[in-house]
């Protein structure tokens, strides 16, 4: 079974009825690889609460698996881990200087994380 | 055996200059604190195999090299070791070799032969400084290299340093600068009548090869300009190839591109603005490392 296939079968179980085959199809196009609680959201329709309830869930079923990402001032991402402690003490993000590229240090604690999810193999 | 070859460098580049060191004045009437900022243009590692006696941090080196050394072997390791340094590369085409002058807006030639002209220019900022109020002009003896082959003219501007703290000690913003990469290429085009060379080909060409991958780039769509910066550095190439055909048929405006180690390049990243023929060296390179990305792209072009 595909990861995709296993993902949409797995999220079939725990909708509700009302969910259009439309919705669930836009489910099943999700990069597998890199899941947000938004995502989630706004393909269903619900509140973030429901949708972060929905991806913890996910990870007790040991369907999710949950990540974390730290966020470079521009909103790309400079590294992931499965927890905030693995993750690097220091990044390395490229800003934007007048149009020019420059590579920059950040300290890790200092720059914004991001809660994400991955369907596990 | 790397200090070895950079012995033999320094050996090679002294022969070769012997015959080509013009005017150096302006090396000559620099103070050594012009000359230390000078030095600190250039990586470390060069410094530290070009003169290995100094001890101390680089900015350590640096002034007891500016201190000792005469013009003409400061001119040898300019020459040597530009390739190395962060910096703005611009490249137009001609038609018939254009006669380069022997001077730029504030600056000199220092070196030439048939392939390269080297000059030094020197550039004052003025800065305004805080706590207390107060402005500073700080000057910069600024290398910039010209090179003329196969009916393309390159022309690199060594990256000055931007964070005036670092030299200060103190925050500062720049009020104004005497002589900007624009100044010295307006007067480029006047004298020569010069027009960029669109590098699309090349670039897209070893982009398909493989040789580099692209984690940042700006576009042109038919209605808007477009940008895509790839998380964790991942090349568009490898991981979005949906853009990555899409980028292929579009103008590039200014995108990053790394180069991984596999590629045996002295340069590791890079970014180019296509129709404008502009490239910018973010990183120090290997030796000849910025050499290789520039020729490669031409070959191809």
């Amino acid at each position: 079974m595909t990861l995709s296939a296993k993902f949409f079968k797995t999220i079939s179980q725990w909708l509700p009825a009302k969910v259009s085959p439309e919705r669930l199809r836009e489910l099943q196009n999700l990069n597998p690889q890199k899941i947000y609680v938004e995502n989630v959201r706004s393909i269903l329709r619900v509140p973030n609460v429901v949708a972060r309830r929905f991806c913890e869930t996910a990870v007790r079923q040991g369907v999710f698996a949950k990540r974390v990402e730290v966020v470079c001032p521009d909103g790309s991402v400079a590294a992931s881990a499965a927890a905030e402690r693995d993750l690097p003490a220091v990044v390395r993000c490229w800003t934007d200087v007048n149009g020019e590229y420059e590579e920059r240090e950040f300290r890790t604690e200092a720059l914004p994380k991001t809660t994400f999810y991955q369907l596990q193999q | 055996m790397r200090g070895l070859l950079t012995t033999i460098d320094f050996a090679f580049w002294n022969r070769v200059l012997t015959s080509g060191v013009a005017n150096m004045a302006i090396l000559e009437m620099a103070s050594t604190h012009d000359k230390k900022r000078l030095l600190e243009l250039f990586p470390a590692d060069r410094i530290r195999e070009a003169w290995p006696e100094p001890k101390g941090t680089k900015e350590d080196v640096c002034f007891s090299v500016a201190e000792r050394e005469k013009p003409e072997d400061l001119t040898t390791f300019i020459a040597g070791n530009l390739s190395c340094c962060k910096q703005h590369v611009y490249i137009f085409d001609y038609d018939e070799a254009p006669a380069l002058t022997d001077t730029l807006p504030g600056g000199e030639r220092v070196y030439s032969d048939r392939a390269r002209t080297l000059y030094v220019v020197r550039t004052r900022f003025t800065l305004v400084l805080r706590n207390p109020l107060e402005e500073m002009p700080i000057d910069f003896l600024w290398p910039v290299e010209i090179s003329l082959a196969d009916r393309h003219m390159v022309v690199r501007f060594v990256s000055l340093e931007k964070n005036f703290s670092a030299y200060l000690g103190r925050a500062s913003y720049i009020a104004n600068r005497s002589v900007e990469e624009s100044t010295i290429l307006s007067a480029l085009w006047n004298d020569l009548h010069l027009n960029s060379t669109d590098i699309h080909k090349g670039i897209k060409t070893l982009w398909e090869n493989g040789f580099m991958d692209s984690p940042r780039a700006r576009f042109k769509k038919p209605m808007s300009m477009a940008s895509e910066a790839m998380d964790e550095e991942r090349g568009i190439r490898e991981y979005n190839p949906d853009l990555y055909e899409t980028l292929q048929d579009s103008v590039l405006l200014n995108t990053l591109f790394l180069i991984p180690e596999e590629a045996q390049c002295g340069a590791s990243a890079f970014s180019a603005d296509c129709m404008k023929g502009y490239l910018a060296f973010p990183r120090y390179s290997e030796p000849g490392g910025t050499d290789d990305v520039i020729s490669k792209i031409l070959q191809n072009n």
